[in-house]
């Protein structure tokens, strides 16, 4: 049997030798490592502050304030090691969503230009096709897949639980949902490469 | 963590719902940090659940609808194709009959053929000298058929309340033979047993009680009127979050009052507490109970209010919601400074509208989802569809609701 390249190690690989060469930018400061970093890192924070808030509007405040933060601190040296970069911002952004659940007033305190890291029009514009992806897919499954969606990824049913609400089989119920998650989630990757 | 954990495991979804450990979430952080691929399934993941909770409500109203009309289409064709059959073979018989009549066929002899049969045959009458599809045709009867009378399963007394479609009573769909019907609580195809189902998936109580019965010529406007009139209930949450999709995202006290959910009568506060645990729980009737007790104690709270309101409403009862709704609103507008409104109106007006259509004064719950509808909030959009929507069946069903103007 002929073993899977490793294809998904050698990009983490890269992607940690591309974060030290990153931080190392940031820290001499060059503007247009910033940029870079914000705009590698901006989805992903903001995927982390939608999960933990579940409010995609204080998500998006969050997420401004994480990679400001992130900045002030890559600028100013704070990173210990520039390996570890990833685990430097998912740390950082887990503590100010938590501060941010625990007090519900978020007031940056900032000094650098806001602006310069909002979401810009393109970004916006790319998350409308996704959602419109989405809902394209969604219009186009059955309302039993629609369901089975719905108790499984919302309403937080196990199979058995979505099997038997449906009068469906355990099996039947696994497949139906693996498969329409596949489509969208093959979809999704598609777009966002092109 | 690799990535093909994270297909296995189904990381995405455990982390979306929540149902990591801290340690295993912060991991799986790091991880989507680092890895592109894995951070486009957690998206997709995240935003199908988004749509999906946005349109929630309709997904389970309408699966429940069509699933009921699924099984009850295949056992009206069924039916209708043994009676078919039943009398095409009678049919059949009689064009024989007649034919071998016109022939001088002898005729297969029977008392009850001799009235039909007018051959003067006198020829013995044996297997072998009948016709070969026609053996024994005289004697069939729908007496003999298995078609009896309408086998559907009990599902309890007849409607009084509910949708009085083209005001006739409620009939079975099944054809009967013999002409009599057996009760089955259908509403032109839509059995009332669709509540119950619908109760069941959303865990919620039936919300039609209805106190007088519109007449509604459509099955369409019925059914809309049936979505429209059904009530999810807003989500609460003590952390005071809520999702942001969803009506019920503005609902939680503290982002609808924009202060701190604090009481100047602290007695009060452990029952509305309580109340709440209740709520969260979907025990809408210890919350009811609570919520009743918080509200001797605090008459004028808008919390209270309209949670003992919506609890009512998803109780079945939207006469009885009316009266706390409203002393929302009434406690609203008295604090009201200038254009400064509260975010617990909008939401009154809204579940007033549904309390409204749930009763049939559609006329009022218009009113009600305009007022909704011009008030600033998270429910605008949704409370400006539900008016379009309401109107187009007030429009088209004019006549016939009570509580619209007469043509």
């Amino acid at each position: 049997m002929q073993e899977e390249p490793p294809v998904a190690s050698a990009t983490m690989s890269e992607a940690n030798a591309a974060a030290v060469v990153l931080a190392q930018r940031i820290l001499a400061g060059d503007r247009s490592a910033e940029d870079e970093l914000v705009s590698t890192y901006r989805r992903g924070v903001f995927v982390i502050a939608v999960a933990r808030t579940r409010d995609r509007d204080a998500a998006l405040d969050l997420t401004q304030e994480i990679l400001i933060a992130i900045l002030k601190a890559l600028r100013s040296g704070q990173l210990r090691e520039s390996t570890k970069l990833a685990a430097f911002i998912q740390g950082t952004a887990r503590n100010l969503i938590n501060n941010y659940l625990r007090t519900k007033a978020h007031h940056a305190e900032v000094e650098l230009d806001d602006e310069a890291y909002s979401a810009d029009a393109v970004e916006e514009l790319e998350s409308l096709e996704r959602r419109r992806l989405v809902q394209r897919e969604l219009e186009s499954f059955s309302i039993t897949d629609r369901q089975i969606l719905l108790l499984s990824l919302v309403d937080g049913h196990s199979l058995a639980e979505v099997a038997q609400r449906l009068n469906l089989s355990h099996e039947a119920v696994r497949a139906r949902k693996s498969r329409a998650v596949r489509k969208i989630t093959k979809k999704f990757a598609r777009m966002s490469q092109t | 963590m690799l990535c093909q954990e994270l297909h296995r495991d189904e990381l995405a979804e455990k982390y979306l719902n929540g149902q990591l450990d801290p340690a295993a979430q912060d991991e799986f952080e790091v991880h989507i940090l680092e890895c592109v691929q894995c951070l486009r399934q957690v998206e997709a993941v995240q935003n199908l659940r988004q749509e999906l909770d946005e349109r929630a409500h309709q997904t389970r109203a309408y699966s429940q609808v069509e699933h009921s009309r699924f099984h009850w289409k295949w056992v009206t064709i069924a039916t209708f194709s043994l009676v078919i059959c039943g009398l095409g073979a009678i049919e059949l018989g009689r064009m024989k009959s007649s034919k071998s009549a016109g022939t001088h066929v002898p005729a297969p002899a029977s008392a009850a053929s001799s009235a039909s049969s007018s051959t003067s045959s006198s020829a013995p009458l044996t297997a072998d000298n009948r016709e070969v599809n026609g053996r024994n045709y005289i004697n069939f009867t729908l007496n003999d058929s298995h078609v009896t009378r309408d086998k559907a399963p009990s599902t309890g007394s007849s409607p009084s309340t509910g949708l009085n479609l083209k005001g006739q009573r409620a009939r079975s769909n099944l054809v009967n033979v013999d002409g009599a019907d057996a009760t089955d609580n259908s509403v032109n195809g839509i059995r009332s047993s669709v509540e119950r189902h619908v109760t069941a998936a959303n865990q919620q109580p039936p919300v039609l009680e209805r106190t007088h019965t519109p007449e509604i010529g459509s099955d369409e406007a019925a059914k809309e009127l049936f979505r429209l009139g059904t009530v999810q209930a807003p989500p609460y949450t003590f952390s005071g979050f809520a999702s942001s999709s969803g009506h019920g995202a503005s609902l939680d006290p503290g982002a609808l009052s924009g202060k701190p959910r604090r009481s100047p009568n602290s007695q009060a506060r452990p029952f509305f507490r309580d109340a709440m645990d209740a709520y969260v729980d979907k025990r809408y009737a210890d919350a009811t109970d609570l919520l009743e007790q918080a509200a001797k104690a605090e008459p004028n709270a808008a919390d209270v209010n309209f949670y003992l309101g919506v609890c009512r409403l998803l109780r079945a009862k939207p006469t009885d919601s009316i009266a706390p709704l409203q002393a929302v609103l009434v406690n609203v507008n008295a604090n009201a400074k200038g254009n400064d409104t509260s975010p617990w109106a909008q939401a009154a007006h809204f579940y007033l509208a549904k309390a409204d259509i749930q009763i049939g004064d559609l006329a009022d719950a218009e009113a009600q989802l305009q007022s909704a509808a011009t008030l600033t909030g998270r429910l605008s959009a949704e409370a400006r569809s539900e008016l379009t929507r309401l109107q187009a069946v007030r429009a088209s069903e004019k006549p016939r609701i009570p509580g619209s103007p007469n043509p």
